[in-house]
């Protein structure tokens, strides 16, 4: 069950930075979503630090290029194949 | 107008499960990567998970997601290798850590950040400072912001509650960014004039 307060028709700083994450990752609801895009545009502190958090996150996604499987252990797996095809 | 019935999705063949789990292989390297911090222990989980998913892919449900499937493998691999007391004291750091978050210089960081976000050679520093990160916090913020993985799938594979998920995520990523300015500093990207000196 969420931990999340319920959601409001109008959302005040606080309200919208308790699901500021959620909204980042698609977890909120329609109305919800609607209510901390409402308080977002009108909100020049809370855009700034949606728009940090947004772009942070966007970095960290970006970050998965930097992290490959080596070759030798991907070799090592497909060879892991072998037997077990045997098997089946 | 007649609805066409659900059609369930055709089985696999050993073959096709095989090319399907071998396209998740980069991602279940790097979460092994989060859990292990280490390259060799990393990937000694990665063959063990794939050996345990070449032996009982006929359980593998068609149609569902093989990297969530291949994340669950991993992570009860990763465990039973630290059987032994580890597990307990990377458990252990989540107090410390949350306590260190909590203290987040928000302006500090935020500040020194928010110029270098948009670099094109930011992916290295933000992996090196993912991987000083406890693993609580580590393995929630790979599945959900290098995995794009829902909160929902996240607390499956790591045998929590979504609110678990989401507390830990917030606590690792502002860890994760006071990490990211200390690594920037540390490099020169942030001049420590411009950034102010954290508290």
């Amino acid at each position: 069950m969420s931990t999340m307060p319920e959601p409001h028709r109008a959302l005040d700083c606080d309200g919208a930075f308790a699901r500021l994450f959620d909204f980042l990752d698609k977890e909120l609801d329609a109305a919800t979503e609607s209510a901390l895009l409402a308080h977002v545009q009108h909100c020049r502190s809370c855009f700034d630090q949606a728009e940090f958090e947004r772009r942070f996150k966007a970095a960290v996604a970006e970050s998965r290029s930097a992290q490959r499987c080596p070759d030798a252990l991907r070799q090592r797996v497909i060879a892991l194949l072998g037997p077990q095809r045997e098997a089946t | 107008m007649n609805e066409p019935a659900p059609v369930a999705p055709a089985p696999l063949t050993h073959d096709a499960f095989s090319a399907l789990a071998l396209t998740a292989l980069d991602d279940v390297y790097r979460f092994a990567r989060s859990l292990t911090r280490d390259a060799s222990d990393a990937e000694d989980v990665v063959q063990e998970t794939y050996l345990r998913a070449f032996r009982s892919w006929t359980t593998f449900q068609p149609g569902t997601d093989v990297r969530r499937w291949l994340f669950t493998i991993a992570r009860n691999a990763f465990l039973r290798s630290r059987e032994r007391g580890q597990r307990e004291v990377i458990l252990d750091d989540e107090g410390a850590a949350a306590a260190d978050a909590e203290q987040a210089q928000e302006a500090w960081v935020r500040g020194g950040l928010d110029p270098i976000l948009d670099r094109t050679d930011l992916g290295p520093a933000i992996v090196a400072a993912l991987a000083e990160l406890p693993e609580v916090y580590r393995s929630a913020v790979v599945l959900v912001d290098l995995e794009d993985q829902p909160y929902e799938a996240a607390a499956e594979v790591l045998g929590i509650p979504v609110g678990t998920v989401r507390s830990r995520l917030f606590r690792g990523r502002k860890l994760l960014q006071q990490r990211l300015a200390q690594h920037a500093r540390d490099a020169g990207i942030i001049p420590d004039r411009a950034a102010g000196s954290p508290v």
